[in-house]
């Protein structure tokens, strides 16, 4: 099953009916997701490494109790930053940032940016996969127009313009996307 | 080198490191400046040109150019006194010295061919720029063209003589076409 169209809800409840390859995806989805909440709390790699392994072990348990199959992010997401906590005041390494502190606004915009960055990942399945090859390989990968010209057989004065078109495809989709969603789908 | 970033410096600062009398930085990283600065007006007249429905996704595009050329500033100053200090090194002559200075050799190729790709692409995107923006834009559009042109043809310069000793490298010849590519641009934008 080509998993790169399917939407999160789709996935959350192909786990819950017992796809163990919807499961693989869910973890190759959000794993960089979670990793990368750790580090923004600025764990190590080895409580990074317990984070991780506790959240997809809760998320195992807990999935049946998400009462919104499309609010899986914001799920898991609050599930990690408890946990960050959690190892923060376990390790009493580092003060936990106290609301309204500078560091906690500090921690708040990184967590913004990992969240955006996960909104423009999710926007990116529903363009064609010629839009997504040609991003990825301007804005990713760093190619060239000449490059990319070569390897699509495209002039490479058409690049630009195209790279375009799917810009503003990925924004309109990210735009759709990227509305309010509940912090927590967990009954 | 008495500067570790180059690209952290205000406009004074790199001017002073380009004009020292140590060997780098030197022209690789002038080129990737002055694409940076290329991409940098064609972001402005990408912005100035609202009306433009290609106008956000061009000025990313010119923003990605920038982003990726900053950093070649102070990689082409150390690959060149890389290469400088492999040549200088003292080694005695043997396959060893002659690999060490191949190898520090190529990488400032590499360092120059990304300046050159850069460098074209910044002159595509000042084309379309002049083409369908803001007629009030397109100054600035031809300015970047020439600007970028200039910067592509040094640095496919500077990829050749990194790789002279290189027969039939194509990195040489992908750099001249970069060249080329960016004379047409400037060329079909009148620019002199």
């Amino acid at each position: 099953m080509d998993w790169a169209s399917v939407s999160d809800g789709e996935v959350v409840r192909a786990c819950r009916a017992g796809d163990d390859a919807a499961w693989r995806e869910l973890v190759e989805r959000f794993s960089r997701y979670v990793f990368a909440i750790a580090r923004a709390h600025r764990l190590n790699e080895a409580d990074s490494e317990d984070v991780f392994q506790e959240t997809f072990a809760r998320i195992y348990e807990h999935l049946g109790r998400l009462r919104d199959d499309d609010s899986v992010r914001p799920w898991i997401g609050q599930l990690t930053r408890r946990l960050c906590i959690d190892k923060l005041r376990a390790a009493a390494r580092d003060p936990v940032p106290e609301d309204g502190s500078e560091e906690h606004g500090a921690l708040d915009r990184r967590l913004e940016t990992i969240d955006e960055a996960v909104s423009v990942r999710e926007a990116m399945r529903s363009l064609s996969a010629d839009c997504r090859e040609i991003l990825d390989r301007f804005f990713c990968r760093d190619q060239s127009y000449n490059t990319i010209g070569d390897l699509l057989d495209l002039p490479p004065g058409t690049i630009a313009s195209r790279i375009s078109r799917c810009l503003g495809k990925l924004r309109a989709a990210y735009e759709g996307r990227s509305g309010p969603a509940s912090a927590s789908g967990e009954a | 080198m008495a500067a570790d970033d180059l690209s952290a410096l205000s406009l004074l600062g790199l001017l002073d490191e380009l004009a020292s009398e140590s060997p780098a930085p030197a022209s690789g990283s002038a080129a990737a400046a002055a694409v940076a600065m290329a991409a940098a007006l064609v972001e402005k007249g990408a912005r100035r040109s609202p009306g433009w429905e290609d106008a956000i996704g061009v000025a990313a595009q010119a923003r990605s150019i920038r982003r990726r050329t900053v950093p070649l500033v102070q990689a082409d100053a150390d690959a060149y006194a890389a290469s400088l200090a492999a040549l200088g090194s003292g080694e005695p002559p043997g396959p060893d010295r002659d690999r060490a200075i191949a190898a520090a050799l190529a990488g400032a190729a590499d360092v120059a061919l990304e300046i050159a790709r850069a460098g074209t692409d910044a002159a595509c995107l000042a084309e379309l720029v002049a083409d369908r923006g803001e007629p009030s834009c397109r100054d600035d559009a031809q300015a970047a063209a020439v600007i970028a042109e200039a910067a592509t043809r040094v640095a496919a310069a500077l990829v050749a003589a990194n790789l002279t000793t290189s027969d039939g490298d194509e990195r040489e010849s992908a750099a001249a076409s970069c060249a080329r590519s960016a004379a047409m641009v400037r060329d079909r934008m009148g620019g002199e």
